[in-house]
């Protein structure tokens, strides 16, 4: 079957001037060296040229040779002791290949500016003819990263394979047309994947897809801290760390903490840290009228969502732009209306597992916490989490997201 | 409070100090009000601003919050009514409750003003909607409320338009030559006027020439700044075809009905005495100098049964000065200048835009 992107009435971002044309019956093999040599090329063009975006220069390091061979070779021997561990529902066909899945359909969150973009090369890298569709509301950093793939092979016509494997859309998703390209692109994919929450999962989840396709879902997240300090000389780092993934994004990307986890920190330290963090953040960031109005009224919300038996205490401190709030007992309700917006639910803990995590949480960072604590609190836990990071890594992308292996789900 | 001595009160007659003498220690008292009868109102004060009262300030509480809360300062079998608003720009609605002191003043309330614009005598009434509108329990919202409110400065009420929403020409026919020498009074909704009205007339070429009408609408100018018609532009084309009438926009929310906010010959909204308005800095939203854009607030001292006396909204506005407007009254007066942008959803959870 032939698919024509450019007969459909959808705006193609990248690449720039190609026919964009689909033709399911070719294959080709994941982490070939082509795929792998242009890639890591691609790396280093866009940490040479994306120079002032931080975002795009990480993408760019992400795409390192080294890295890529890494995932090569943890991925072309399936061998269960392999320190990436295989998923479970992946067959353990021992020792043969992983070869693409085929079409990937894949749609992009709305504006976490460059998750996009590792949806699409994991995808591509394991060979996959990849559309990606992205929201029609693109930040400046996001239109800057498309235009520098499309520099990108237009300056090296020598790389021919991955232009066609790589293709960015816009359409109107809302519209009735819009419907229809979504239905068209669904059954001419092997795999989708769905970004954008629960609502976005249900909603395209209901569009059908070929007989032998499968979707890779990522529904609503959230994420926490922990933080421990036992002396002044490291609220700075702690700060600093805490800063790298709560400022992008308005902290709404579903891996920037939302609550910190107080373990055995004096009083003072913790002071010194939100005074620290709040300069911080206050040179840095503003909020718009409509975004003062949201976190006012999540604010005011707040005391209204404690749960009823217990008559938990709410109290809030300010600082400028930065809300902390004090917490005793954090209701699910006050989650799932968590703005971001850099407003922080505070908790003091005495132990780990004092820790209680709702069903959907993603990633928990550890700052000031011996590693051997918090591995082996992560052994016998039973507390629903995707992942612990170090402080300072939530917005680190990994193929193994929302603990979904994307190479295993993107082959066959 | 006593609502005996508030309520005869003059409109817009009270002067910048003897109005402060007792508006800001009666709303004080509202508050502590609030405090003791509203469990929602107790828990936000406690949390989140325990030495305000202490320090005579007054939390101001987001109007979106009624979307979310069902914020009550009377018990539940003391509840006459919830009344909603609109549904139509967006989802979730505001739940206001009232019991029957608080209906009774917001209606008394509306009386004073409204009998300021429309003088003290029924008139007969032309109301630019259709007869459904007030019978549809189910939308029993801020157009039928609106509706049900300024018939009653009305008599032989006449709907001007169809449920299709088309013009009903012979009813406004019949209408107008039964009191064309009469005062008249016209209510709508600003939008339905200028869409189902105005257009409708201008495009049949059909226009009529009252000449002692007064015209009240409101209802909002986002559907009208996005086709950019001004309120000079409506003016004008209502006058194009009624005739030489009189036309007063006028501001007011479901969350505070009954204290509405006329706007005068000169051309700017009337704070009435029971209320206040002040603008806060988009920036931070702390208390902006009059002349400059920011978001409104409204302090208002008729709630008692739901803590909604002192709101921020989400409309921007500006103060041009107080008791120095050129048609004579006292009082702040002001613009409405339009709506805060829609809350963004960012980050992972955006719903593909």
């Amino acid at each position: 079957m032939i698919l024509n992107l450019k007969q459909l009435p959808i705006n193609v971002l990248l690449p720039e001037n190609s026919s964009a044309q689909f033709n399911d019956a070719q294959q080709l093999t994941p982490f070939s060296d082509e795929l792998i040599a242009t890639l890591s090329q691609l790396g280093l063009f866009l940490m040479k040229t994306g120079r002032q975006e931080p975002s795009i220069v990480a993408a760019g390091y992400w795409l390192r040779k080294k890295q890529l061979l890494n995932l090569k070779l943890a991925y072309s021997k399936q061998e269960p002791s392999a320190n990436k561990k295989p998923s479970a529902n992946k067959e353990p066909s021992a020792n043969k290949e992983p070869s693409a899945k085929g079409v990937a359909f894949h749609i992009a969150p709305g504006n976490v500016d460059s998750l996009f973009f590792y949806s699409m090369v994991i995808s591509v890298l394991c060979g996959n003819y990849t559309i990606l569709r992205i929201s029609n509301k693109l930040s400046d950093e996001t239109l800057l990263f498309i235009h520098l793939l499309n520099a990108f092979f237009v300056e090296h016509p020598e790389f021919s394979t991955v232009p066609l494997l790589m293709n960015i859309v816009q359409y109107d998703h809302s519209a009735l047309t819009g419907k229809d390209i979504t239905q068209q692109l669904s059954l001419f994919a092997d795999v989708r994947v769905i970004w954008g929450g629960d609502n976005a999962v249900k909603e395209i989840s209901k569009v059908p897809l070929k007989a032998l396709a499968c979707d890779i879902t990522f529904p609503d997240r959230y994420s926490v801290a922990v933080i421990q300090l036992t002396n002044e000389q490291h609220v700075e780092q702690a700060v600093n760390n805490l800063l790298t993934d709560i400022k992008p994004f308005f902290q709404q990307a579903c891996s920037s903490p939302k609550v910190i986890y107080w373990l055995k920190t004096a009083q003072k330290l913790q002071d010194k840290f939100w005074q620290s963090l709040a300069k911080k953040l206050n040179e840095q960031v503003m909020l718009a009228s409509t975004d003062l109005i949201s976190q006012l009224v999540y604010l005011q919300r707040l005391p209204l969502l404690v749960n009823k038996e217990h008559k938990a205490v709410v109290s809030l401190a300010a600082y400028g732009v930065l809300q902390r709030v004090d917490i005793e007992s954090i209701t699910l309700e006050m989650i799932k209306s968590h703005p971001g917006l850099w407003v922080l639910l505070n908790q003091q803990i005495n132990e780990l597992d004092d820790i209680k995590l709702f069903e959907h949480c993603q990633t928990v960072t550890v700052s000031g916490i011996y590693e051997s604590m918090w591995l082996q609190w992560q052994k016998a836990t039973k507390q629903p989490m995707k992942r612990i990071v170090l402080s300072g890594q939530a917005l680190s992308f990994s193929h193994i997201w929302d603990g979904v292996d994307l190479v295993n789900g993107l082959t066959r | 409070m006593n609502w005996d001595e508030l309520i005869n009160l003059p409109v817009y007659q009270l002067e910048a100090d003897k109005k402060g003498a007792f508006f800001q220690d009666a709303l004080m008292k509202l508050s502590k009000h609030h405090y003791q009868h509203s469990d929602e109102y107790q828990a936000i004060v406690d949390a989140l601003y325990p030495d305000y009262f202490s320090s005579g300030k007054i939390p101001t509480i987001a109007v979106q919050l009624f979307k979310h809360h069902l914020l009550k300062s009377v018990s539940d079998d003391e509840i006459f009514k919830i009344t909603t608003s609109s549904g139509t720009t967006s989802q979730q609605v505001s739940r206001v409750v009232l019991d029957k002191g608080n209906i009774s003043r917001q209606q008394k309330v509306l009386v004073k003003i409204v009998q300021q614009w429309l003088g003290k005598k029924r008139l007969p009434m032309l109301i630019i909607d259709h007869p459904n509108v007030i019978k549809d329990k189910f939308l029993y919202s801020a157009r039928g409320v609106g509706i049900q409110g300024l018939s009653l400065f009305g008599h032989h009420h006449t709907y001007a338009l169809n449920e299709d929403m088309s013009l009903n020409i012979d009813a406004i026919e019949a209408f107008v030559n039964q009191y064309k020498d009469e005062k008249i009074f016209v209510f709508g909704f600003t939008f339905i006027i200028w869409q189902h009205f105005i257009q409708a007339l201008l495009a049949t070429n059909q226009h009529f020439n009252l000449s002692n009408a007064v015209i009240l609408h409101s209802g909002g100018w986002k559907k009208l700044q996005n086709i950019a018609v001004s309120n000079d532009k409506f003016k004008q084309s209502l006058q194009k075809v009624l005739g030489q009438v009189q036309v007063h926009n006028f501001y007011g929310m479901v969350e505070q009905t009954g204290a509405i906010y006329v706007e005068c010959e000169s051309g700017y909204l009337h704070c009435p005495v029971w209320s206040d308005v002040i603008i806060r800095s988009k920036k931070d939203l702390s208390i902006e100098k009059n002349g400059n854009e920011g978001i409104i607030q409204v302090n208002s001292l008729l709630p008692t049964s739901y803590p909604g006396h002192a709101l921020l909204t989400e409309d921007l506005g500006v103060i041009f000065g107080e008791d120095n407007c050129s048609c004579g009254r006292k009082g702040k007066y002001f613009h409405v200048n339009g709506r805060l942008a829609k809350a963004e959803t960012r980050g992972c959870s955006d719903t593909q835009s």
